[in-house]
């Protein structure tokens, strides 16, 4: 059976920041326990350690720059863009970049984003983000059945 | 004409800051300012909770030193509460806070402070990044993820999760430690100190690469602050307060941490959100102190355990033995030490007899008014002080952070970096690395509740005495 991982990042009392920690909360429920899902505030180098030994790793995040509620998803690659590690907190592709670079092993990665309203502290969603949470989450698990790690699916595998 | 450099933000940092340069006439520095542009209304927010969600509420600042917050808040519960909190939830609480020491310290020594280290100053800004140590260290960088993740996974098997852990809690913590979790945890603790102390080596052997930056990354004499055992030894989570001066004569000795405000005080000053603490008998701002892994080591008078022990006695050569080491540059050399005693700590407490004790928690009502919770932090002192109302609702809460004590030294520190690196006006990238650099000694946490965007291109710009920007590079 592959292995996937499901990260969802942010900050949990940023308001909109916390989408990501939101739909892996809900996730664990949904998917099969052998899929590891996790949390946390930011990405940082260790979880790279993580996903070299994975098939499949989502993110889930919130973003700016389009209508709040957006939804956008994409598999993302390694990264050249080296300010990208001139933070605590790397992103997917440098991850990848990471994972790659000191492991040999790069797995398939993909990115959901919805695009935040807030960012002022809060630990509440607002409303256009909360609507996009059922939509995210559907299409998560999606990706899971296209890749054989439905929770009916890992069932039949063990 | 005066000239003002600024740049803008501060790379490999938490949060939003910028440094101006302000040069005379002549192009010397005249002063540099460490502004930090983000305000924080975190303490607001906490009004009207209720007292037992604050350990989960102010660990939510910060996604590197959450355990910080989490232990200072409970700290402060348990004072409102008025227990006692079992002496094995002590013993867990101190584990997991040296499970995230390590984690921290390994994050800043590996992640964020390698790339200067390793690759120099004078390094091609497109290399010195940690892509640059992957290449040219790629064992080195593996060690430095393993150590991290390593205390990661102890906070995860401890807490249930790796991040914001609600285990523990006001009162001690809310499940005792299994069997099977300490079987888990032991061999990795035992393989982190391995890797501490194979780095440990390797960076003693570096430290002669970096003499003109030693001499120069804010070395000047001030106070230092943190806690210690009754027998002055290392402490992190309990203890009393101790500041000494700059020849190490100690000022302030068993201090009980509710008394605090009795050698703390805070100022503001109009450039900066960051609060300006200093040691009250001082005055501001001649009380500056610095607090964190360098002041920690000063401040104490050993480690407690065998190998910290050895290295504090290295660390402790590095200024002859003639009192406390002052360069920030060390502080990296006394965040390894504390990694090492940290792992040794963290062995001592899980072999103790009654670690597995089911007796973890003391439970009450709010029976006090006020609480103040005191631990060392990665980066220093940390401090929670909070007021409830007879329903237990909080009305009142000030959080003073590691990063905020080392304010003065931080702005101390620039302006040192940038009197040796900047002669009659020339501004070169080599200077504003190192200005950059001295920062990052202190491994500054601004804004952990940011939402990181992932890039944080370095602006920099050149105005006059009169505001107008006469000149500006944007790298990254």
């Amino acid at each position: 059976m592959k292995r996937a991982l499901i990260i969802g990042f942010g900050s949990e009392i940023r308001g909109d920041d916390a989408f990501g920690p939101q739909i892996a909360y809900q996730l664990e429920d949904l998917v099969h326990p052998a899929i590891q899902v996790e949390t946390c505030q930011g990405l940082t180098p260790d979880i790279a350690l993580t996903m070299s030994e994975m098939d499949l790793v989502i993110f889930i995040d919130c973003a700016v720059g389009h209508e709040p509620g957006v939804i956008n998803h994409k598999e993302i690659h390694t990264s050249d863009d080296k300010s990208l590690s001139m933070v605590h907190f790397l992103s997917p592709e440098s991850l990848m970049t990471w994972c790659g670079s000191l492991y040999g092993k790069l797995p398939e990665a993909h990115v959901f984003t919805v695009t935040g309203k807030c960012y002022e502290i809060s630990d509440n969603l607002t409303e256009p983000v909360q609507q996009a949470v059922p939509r995210v989450i559907e299409q998560v698990l999606n990706l899971l059945d296209e890749h054989g790690l439905s929770k009916q699916e890992v069932l039949s595998h063990a | 004409m005066s000239r003002t450099i600024e740049i803008d933000p501060v790379t490999r940092i938490e949060g939003h800051a910028r440094i101006t340069i302000k040069l005379d006439d002549g192009g010397n520095v005249d002063d540099a300012l460490f502004h930090v542009t983000q305000f924080r209304g975190f303490e607001k927010f906490c009004e009207g909770r209720p007292f037992p969600e604050m350990p989960s509420l102010t660990a939510r600042t910060c996604g590197i030193c959450p355990v910080s917050h989490l232990m200072a808040s409970s700290k402060a519960c348990d004072k409102i509460m008025a227990v006692d909190i079992p002496p094995v939830a002590k013993k867990l609480r101190r584990i997991m806070n040296f499970a995230q020491l390590t984690q921290s310290h390994a994050l800043s020594f590996f992640h964020l402070s390698s790339p200067d280290m390793l690759l120099g100053w004078d390094c091609d800004p497109a290399k010195r990044n940690v892509f640059g140590v992957i290449v040219e260290f790629p064992d080195l960088a593996k060690m430095g993820i393993r150590l991290r993740q390593i205390g990661q996974s102890i906070i995860a098997i401890l807490g249930n999760k790796r991040v914001h852990p609600a285990w523990m809690v006001p009162g001690g913590v809310n499940a005792p430690l299994t069997e099977e979790k300490r079987s888990q945890i032991l061999p990795m603790a035992e393989e982190a100190l391995e890797l501490a102390l194979k780095t440990f080596e390797w960076y003693k052997g570096q430290t002669s690469n970096f003499a003109e930056e030693i001499e120069h990354f804010a070395n000047f004499p001030s106070m230092y602050m943190g806690l210690v055992t009754e027998d002055g030894e290392l402490e992190h989570y309990d203890g009393f307060l101790r500041v000494i001066d700059h020849a190490g004569k100690i000022l302030h000795d068993k201090v009980p941490t509710d008394n605090y405000k009795d050698i703390v005080g805070e100022a503001v000053e109009d450039f900066s959100y960051m609060k300006f603490p200093y040691y009250k008998p001082m005055g501001y701002p001649q009380g500056m102190y610095r607090v964190g892994p360098l002041a920690r080591l000063n401040v104490c008078d050993k480690c407690g355990t065998p190998k910290a022990d050895a290295a504090l006695a290295e660390f402790r050569a590095l200024q002859n033995n003639s009192g406390p080491v002052t360069s920030s540059f060390h502080y990296h050399y006394a965040r390894l030490i504390e990694i090492i005693f940290a792992l040794e700590k963290m062995l001592e407490l899980l072999r103790h007899d009654d670690i597995l004790s089911d007796h973890v928690r003391a439970r009450a009502r709010g029976n006090r008014s006020r609480g103040i919770g005191i631990a060392e932090a990665p980066r220093g002192t940390l401090i929670h002080d909070y007021e409830v109302d007879e329903h237990c609702q909080m009305t009142k809460a000030n959080l003073i952070i590691a990063t905020g004590h080392n304010n003065l030294a931080m702005n101390a520190g620039v302006k040192q970096v940038a009197q040796h690196w900047i002669k009659d006006g020339k501004i070169e990238e080599h200077m504003l690395n190192r200005v950059e650099a001295v920062i990052r000694c202190y491994d500054p946490c601004l804004s952990c509740a940011t939402h990181a965007m992932g890039k944080m291109p370095l602006h920099i710009q050149l105005t006059d005495a009169s505001g107008k920007v006469i000149d500006e590079m944007t790298r990254g």
